[in-house]
């Protein structure tokens, strides 16, 4: 009898092993080069600036200890200017008569090309720095003590801390744009946040509330979305603050 | 790694079933177009040697070498079932002659119609998972970016922000999903049309093959 020849069952392992490793490296490949990723929206980068002195790096680090945070180091108005001093009068009073007056008129037309100039370059920069002088101080007493607290809200601008709320409150500004949303007219609510020496949120309460559910839902997704960013306090302690959340926006306590 | 696992659980099964097809997809490709290549050029070689050779044992002797080929497997059963009536007639006064009368030619013929249509089931093995990919890889793929849609939307909700920085990745991942389903039914169903044109040429081959058999078996063997 004769025999169906054999044909050659050849196994599906090879073509299977050969598109999963095809698979692999294109899935490699489109990752590497970025095809397949979800595109992220990044957020640019907020520097906070200090607009009475230099920019601050970190609020951490405190206000920077530069001119105008220091007493010793506010520039000192310049000094005021000389008294303006007339030409001393040579002509002897008893030679006083018309002869006289021809040499004094002569002086006085050479003063008024050169020495005229000068003087009025030398008003200019009185003028100028009683200006500055002035600027200086309201600024310092806008402040409130006078020494380097310009800026910071609470301290003197060299305590550990004294920049930190505002950037807190910065970041929670910030969060509270993309996540506000409330259905009452005038919503508020009160939150007292508590910042761990780590920088992570310890807890946060609500204080007080004017029932806005949605706002409130708001307010806790705007404090989840910034908590994030947190750094830690400076000088190795906890930080609590009160923050009052309105739709117009967030105000410290 | 990062962007698989920022997806939802069913988003997640979505985009495993879609790989899962189209990993197996491209393994029947692979599969297939190796297979009907051997049997397109064995089959080409073997005609060749069946013409060539005038003996049927000489070629049934040979017929190792053409494993590859659905014709090798008609003319073995063609001729099996010829030895077989040939068998039945050697106690009779002529061996090599067979009754047409008892239906010996139609014996053959119904041989070789049950061999081909067991190499056709061998060719057409495995298609029937590309038909189905073809057709179902880009609903799965929408089921997933419908779902992931409404994922995003929920989350828009909870946040309460409509911004595109909320909105724009949910939607993108959800995406991925149509993509990937494209991506797997597309070859799935290049592949399909294909080796179904290549089927439909060997099947006319096998036809042809088994008319030319009874035709020399008739010419040869059969009792006038």
């Amino acid at each position: 009898m004769n025999r169906r020849p054999l044909i050659k069952s050849r196994g599906f392992g090879a073509p299977l092993t050969i598109s999963f490793v095809m698979h692999l490296a294109l899935f490699f490949m489109f990752t590497y080069s970025g095809l397949i990723l979800a595109p992220r929206l990044r957020e640019a980068p907020v520097y906070y600036v200090d607009i009475v002195n230099l920019p601050v790096a970190h609020p951490r680090m405190g206000s920077p200890t530069v001119a105008g945070s220091q007493p010793g180091a506010v520039p000192q108005p310049p000094a005021p200017p000389e008294a303006m001093r007339l030409p001393a009068k040579t002509v002897p009073k008893a030679a006083t008569g018309v002869p006289a007056a021809k040499p004094l008129a002569k002086r006085a037309t050479e003063e008024t090309s050169r020495e005229f100039e000068d003087r009025l370059k030398q008003l200019e920069r009185t003028s100028e720095a009683r200006h500055q002088a002035a600027a200086l101080e309201a600024l310092r007493n806008r402040a409130g003590t006078g020494k380097g607290a310009a800026g910071m809200p609470t301290g003197t601008g060299k305590e550990a801390g004294s920049d930190y709320a505002s950037y807190i409150h910065s970041r929670l500004q910030d969060a509270f744009r993309t996540t506000i949303a409330y259905q009452s007219k005038n919503p508020v609510v009160l939150v007292q946040l508590t910042i761990a020496r780590n920088g992570r949120l310890l807890r946060y309460r609500i204080e007080r509330s004017s029932g806005d559910r949605i706002f409130e839902a708001s307010v806790v997704a705007t404090i989840t979305k910034a908590e994030k960013t947190f750094p830690p306090p400076p000088g190795g302690t906890e930080f609590e603050q009160d923050f009052l959340f309105r739709p117009q926006g967030i105000g410290k306590q | 790694m990062a962007f698989f696992a920022g997806t939802g659980l069913v988003v997640k099964l979505v985009l495993l079933i879609l790989i899962y097809f189209s990993v197996v997809s491209w393994a029947i490709i692979f599969y297939k177009l190796l297979q009907v290549h051997r049997a397109n050029s064995e089959s080409e070689k073997f005609l060749e040697f069946f013409w060539k050779t005038k003996r049927f044992d000489a070629i049934n002797a040979q017929v190792d070498r053409f494993t590859n080929s659905p014709l090798t497997v008609l003319f073995s059963e063609g001729y099996g079932e010829l030895k077989k009536l040939m068998d039945k007639g050697e106690h009779k006064e002529e061996p090599d002659v067979i009754s047409t009368d008892l239906g010996g030619i139609e014996n053959i013929s119904r041989a070789l119609r049950r061999a081909t249509t067991s190499e056709i089931t061998r060719l057409e093995k495995y298609t029937t998972f590309l038909a189905t990919t073809g057709a179902t890889a880009p609903f799965i793929g929408l089921f997933g970016t419908v779902w992931g849609i409404m994922t995003a939307f929920k989350g828009i909700g909870e946040t309460g922000s409509a911004s595109l920085a909320v909105v724009a990745p949910g939607i993108a991942e959800a995406l991925i999903a149509t993509a990937i389903g494209l991506v797997a039914a597309i070859p799935a169903v290049m592949g399909y049309n294909h080796f179904q044109h290549k089927i439909r040429v060997l099947i006319g081959e096998m036809d042809s093959f088994s008319t030319e058999f009874l035709n020399i078996v008739q010419r040869s063997f059969a009792k006038k």
